[in-house]
């Protein structure tokens, strides 16, 4: 079944939204916002395929403990649930290898 | 290199109270939060871009933990935030990872408080997105304000679950089932009976539950779930009956249909910040296995760093606040800031609160207490190393070729050496050897800590060290 | 698993590569040996080192022989373990990070026809024309197509396996308490669950040699030598080479000359250990593994048994790793360890008979034992079936020591 995950709204503000791309393309974020919360909130819920299963990963842990939920920002592995956005990330959830 | 007199390691109840007694009494402070925002797990705090419109609306949580913080920056502690301590080197030199650099910081006392993480428990289709652990589906609705998913099976073990049930109906999810492993769910009447006497836990406790059975959330008590379904992503969790020892029944398997799975099977203290340091661990099985060994002042075994929280034994919030204040009067002490006996009223008071507040945690632990059958789940092909995708079968060789320890294991496998270090598998591969060999867990050792305690780049390790 | 009073031809005390190797090549040549392992196998030097394989690092002819017969080993060594032990020909690449290290390199590559090792000098472009992750600050390389890498897990767990097939029996978790001297014969070792006899007991332990073998009453000079290691994630790029930098202020001779071993030796043997706040040494590699992740080491120092890196220890190994590698600063550090080499006043390994007859050592390999393995089980399989061994080694016997040893304690009392 297709999940719809997204933002609530009831009792809080989020200021004005940051440019943010995944794969290339832009997904609607905002400032303070986790990377895995806008993934999440831009219907994506795998953010990698390990190496060498290529089995599908997302979030798990939630608290940044358990590395699953790597994403690659300026070359780098970061975790996704931990990491806030930046004006003008590019996030890739494709590994490198 | 940077000194301070008291350092507080995490940022959550325990840090926070730590941090604020030893301020109080005029003792320079430093904590430090590997997150951006201060509260750790218990008070979730939004992001510093989000506004609350209205903090009434927010419940009681949300205003004993900000009033904490409000209080933290009020006073003169220097909070370091997104700052991870990556080591401990010597006697009390951390070694910080902030800002892209590193930085050395000379604690004069040191308190620990970096709190614990979920039990993982292991089925097939686990690492499947969808399948979070509880705090992962709070983190995004309390903190990051977004409902994970549309369809929900919560299982576990306990009254934590309740909550993040509650939560999730609050954010306009359909849970489709609560699952507790238990046949005494945290309801039962065995329950109430022993939690009377805490009122205001049950009076939360019992919120949580009217909110969920006003929303039809179907709960069943000894159930556990078998597996998760589906190719990319989770579709469908398949659910079984456990008897009182929690194993499968057979031919009592179900399908429930679900896009989101959270796991609510207890707590684990985060050792690896103590055992870097050097400090003893004691297995207390009641208390989430491996905990930092303390006296009664929340020393450790190496003098001058102390802990409190979780990572002292599991506890909760409340056992947490008293225990950071005790390890703050006994570093005063220690640094000679207050006399030997100074703030004598204030510790018996902490006291009465402490062994008040440990008499409802062992009520929720004996809730929490899980059955050794929940890990027979794991199957062969069941990946144990999520990091590294090593499967059941490999690690049960390598046990069965004469290597009953984590650390052979990991030899063996590679189980382990990924970016988590074994925070997942750690606990799957002792219950495995447990289950293979009849080792007791209490003599499984956990494998040595190195540094880093977690990952860090080594462009900031190049950046050059101050000496 | 065989019971105490089982009486194996052979006892091998330590199962790193050494003695995995020695009991695998016993086993081959159909003696019935058992080994006993103080913690799990392949669990100390063996499992902690930058699994690269350099003879130019073998300061020793004898060294650099025996590292080129096992050279011809390996490649044997699939097939004959059933175990793919990683084992690939990278070749080295010795790399300056700045003009002023060229000397360095000219001098050591004038040096090379006298060893008899093929090098090549090859000017920065070309050099990172062959391994594209070099710096553009490099200005000259020196390769050395002998080298490779390995997997020491993989082959100390193969060497292992292919043992039990062939019945060798092996217990992790039996340290080796002391040992049974009757009539002045080595007639076995005693151990927690009991004593165990055999005909022969061979001392493989690493650094722990001196120690096993002073319980029966021997002196043999092997000490720890610590060596700090950094692991990375998987790297999006490939080394196509093992990667050496030139140690900044010092290169390799000039430290040789400045710290003989034998002072090493002397001060450090005695049980001091050494100041840890001291430059951390040398002996630097660069390797990648096979899962991609990069393996950054090493240091030298005299700390006994002490297994912690240092703060120092890991800024110093990132620091010159990237100063000929920078694009490594964007892989992340997952862990740091050290290991402890068996370290030797001389520098060469100790293979071969006691003065006490039943012991037989095969230690002391210093940070050449992965590459030393699979000769080194040769070797001693030869020595306990026919009581000689095909390469000339009366300089790694172990009583060389003996005369060397009264010196010391001489120098020690002054």
């Amino acid at each position: 079944m297709k999940s719809n995950p997204r933002r609530l709204t009831k009792n809080v503000e989020r200021g004005q939204t940051v440019r943010v791309t995944v794969n290339g393309e832009s997904v609607v974020a905002y400032p303070g916002e986790t990377i895995a919360a806008a993934l999440l909130a831009a219907g994506r819920r795998t953010f990698r395929h390990t190496a060498p299963g290529g089995h599908p990963r997302g979030i798990f842990c939630g608290i940044g403990m358990c590395f699953d939920c790597l994403v690659t920002v300026d070359g780098m592995q970061i975790r996704a649930c931990i990491t806030p956005v930046r004006d003008g990330m590019q996030v890739s959830t494709s590994t490198d290898q | 290199m940077r000194e301070a007199e008291v350092v507080v390691v995490g940022g959550g109840p325990a840090g926070l109270t730590a941090a604020l007694e030893a301020a109080a009494a005029g003792a320079q402070v430093v904590l430090i939060d590997e997150y951006l925002t201060l509260g750790g797990q218990y008070y979730k705090q939004v992001p510093a871009g989000f506004r609350i419109t209205s903090a009434g609306a927010e419940g009681a949580e949300y205003a004993e933990g900000t009033a904490l913080i409000e209080k933290l920056r009020a006073s003169k502690i220097e909070t370091l935030l997104g700052t991870l301590v990556w080591g401990i080197f010597d006697e009390r030199t951390l070694a910080l990872y902030r800002n892209d650099a590193t930085e050395r910081l000379q604690a004069g006392q040191l308190i620990l408080a970096p709190g614990a993480q979920e039990v993982p428990v292991a089925f097939p289709g686990w690492t499947l997105p969808g399948v979070m652990m509880g705090g992962a589906a709070q983190a995004l609705m309390v903190s990051q304000r977004i409902l994970p998913g549309e369809r929900v099976v919560l299982a576990g073990a306990g009254p934590l679950q309740l909550k993040v049930a509650s939560q999730f109906v609050e954010a306009g999810a359909a849970v489709a089932a609560v699952c507790e492993a238990s046949s005494k769910p945290p309801m039962s009447m065995e329950n109430a009976l022993r939690a009377f006497g805490h009122w205001g836990k049950m009076r939360e406790g019992l919120e949580y539950w009217l909110k969920i059975k006003k929303a039809g959330v179907p709960y069943h008590a000894h159930q556990v779930p078998v597996r998760a379904l589906g190719n990319e992503e989770l579709e469908a969790v398949v659910v079984a009956e456990v008897d009182a020892e929690w194993k499968v029944l057979p031919g009592t398997e179900r399908t429930i249909e679900a896009d989101t799975l959270c796991l609510s099977y207890g707590f684990v203290p985060a050792t690896q910040l103590p055992r870097l340091a050097g400090c003893r661990m004691q297995y207390e099985a009641e208390a989430g296995g491996w905990v930092t060994q303390h006296d009664a002042n929340q020393e450790t075994s190496v003098a001058g760093i102390y802990v409190a929280g979780e990572v002292a034994g599991i506890g909760g919030a409340d056992v947490a606040e008293e225990e950071g204040r005790l390890a703050a009067i006994a570093a005063l002490r220690a640094l000679k800031r207050i006399p030997a006996d100074g703030l004598r009223k204030q510790e018996e008071k902490c006291r009465a609160r402490l062994a008040e507040a440990r008499k409802f945690a062992q009520l929720t632990r004996d809730m929490m207490r899980l059955q050794p059958a929940l890990f027979d789940l794991m199957t062969d092909d069941t990946v144990i190393c999520r990091c590294e995708e090593v499967t059941a079968q490999s690690v049960r060789a390598a046990i069965a070729e004469g290597e009953p320890t984590l650390r052979g294991v990991k030899i063996r496998t590679r189980a382990g050496m990924g970016y988590c270090q074994g925070r997942m598998c750690g606990s799957l591969i002792s219950r495995l050897i447990a289950r293979q060999t009849g080792t007791p867990l209490d003599r499984i050792e956990l494998d040595t800590p190195r540094p880093p305690v977690k990952p860090i780049p080594l462009s900031a390790l190049a950046a050059g060290v101050d000496k | 698993m065989a019971e105490a009073s089982s009486y194996p031809d052979v006892l091998v005390v330590g199962g790193g590569v050494i003695g995995t190797s020695v009991l695998y090549h016993l086993a081959a040549a159909g003696v019935r040996g058992r080994l006993l392992e103080r913690d799990s196998v392949c669990g100390a030097a063996s499992g902690a080192n930058a699994a690269f394989i350099w003879p130019q690092a073998m300061k020793r002819k004898l060294s650099l022989e025996m590292t080129l017969a096992s050279f011809e080993i390996f490649p044997t060594l699939a097939e004959a373990l059933g175990e793919d032990v990683g084992y690939q020909r990278t070749g080295g690449l010795l790399a300056a990070d700045s003009e002023a290290q060229i000397p360095i390199l000219q001098e050591y590559m004038s040096a090379q026809p006298g060893v008899g090792l093929p090098a090549e000098l090859l000017d920065g472009d070309e050099a990172r024309r062959r391994e594209p992750a070099l710096g553009p600050g490099v200005p000259m390389a020196l390769y050395m197509p002998l080298g490779g890498k390995i997997d020491p897990f993989r082959l100390a767990i193969g060497f292992a396996q292919a043992a039990r097939r062939l019945g060798a029996t092996i217990e992790a978790f039996t340290p080796v308490r002391g040992f049974v001297v009757e009539g002045g014969r080595a007639g076995g070792v005693l151990t927690d669950r009991g004593t165990i006899r055999a005909g022969t007991v061979i001392v493989c332990a690493g650094a722990w040699s001196g120690e096993v073998t002073r319980l029966a009453g021997l002196e043999v000079p092997v000490i720890p030598r610590q060596g700090q290691m950094v692991v990375t994630e998987p790297a999006p790029f490939k080394l196509h080479h093992c990667v050496k930098p030139i140690k900044h202020d010092q290169d390799w001779e000039l430290y040789s000359q400045a710290r003989p071993r034998e002072l090493d030796y002397a001060r450090f043997g005695a049980g001091q250990t050494e100041d840890p706040n001291l430059p951390p040494g040398k002996g630097m590699a660069i390797q990648q593994s096979g899962s991609g992740a990069v393996l950054l080491g090493s240091t030298s120092r005299f700390v006994g048994f002490n297994q912690r890196p240092t703060e120092s220890g890991i800024h110093y190994i990132v620091d010159h790793a990237m100063r000929i590698l920078p694009g490594l600063g964007r892989l992340q550090m997952v862990r740091a360890w050290a290991g402890l080499r068996p370290f030797t006043p001389d520098g060469l390994p100790v293979i071969g008979p006691t003065s006490i007859p039943g012991l037989v050592l095969a230690t002391g390999h210093d940070g050449g034992g992965v590459g030393l393995a699979p000769v080194t089980g040769r070797l001693v399989a030869e020595l306990v079936t026919t009581g000689r061994m095909s390469m000339p080694l009366e300089k790694l016997t172990p009583e060389r020591f003996a005369t060397a040893q009264s010196a010391a304690a001489e120098r020690r009392v002054r």
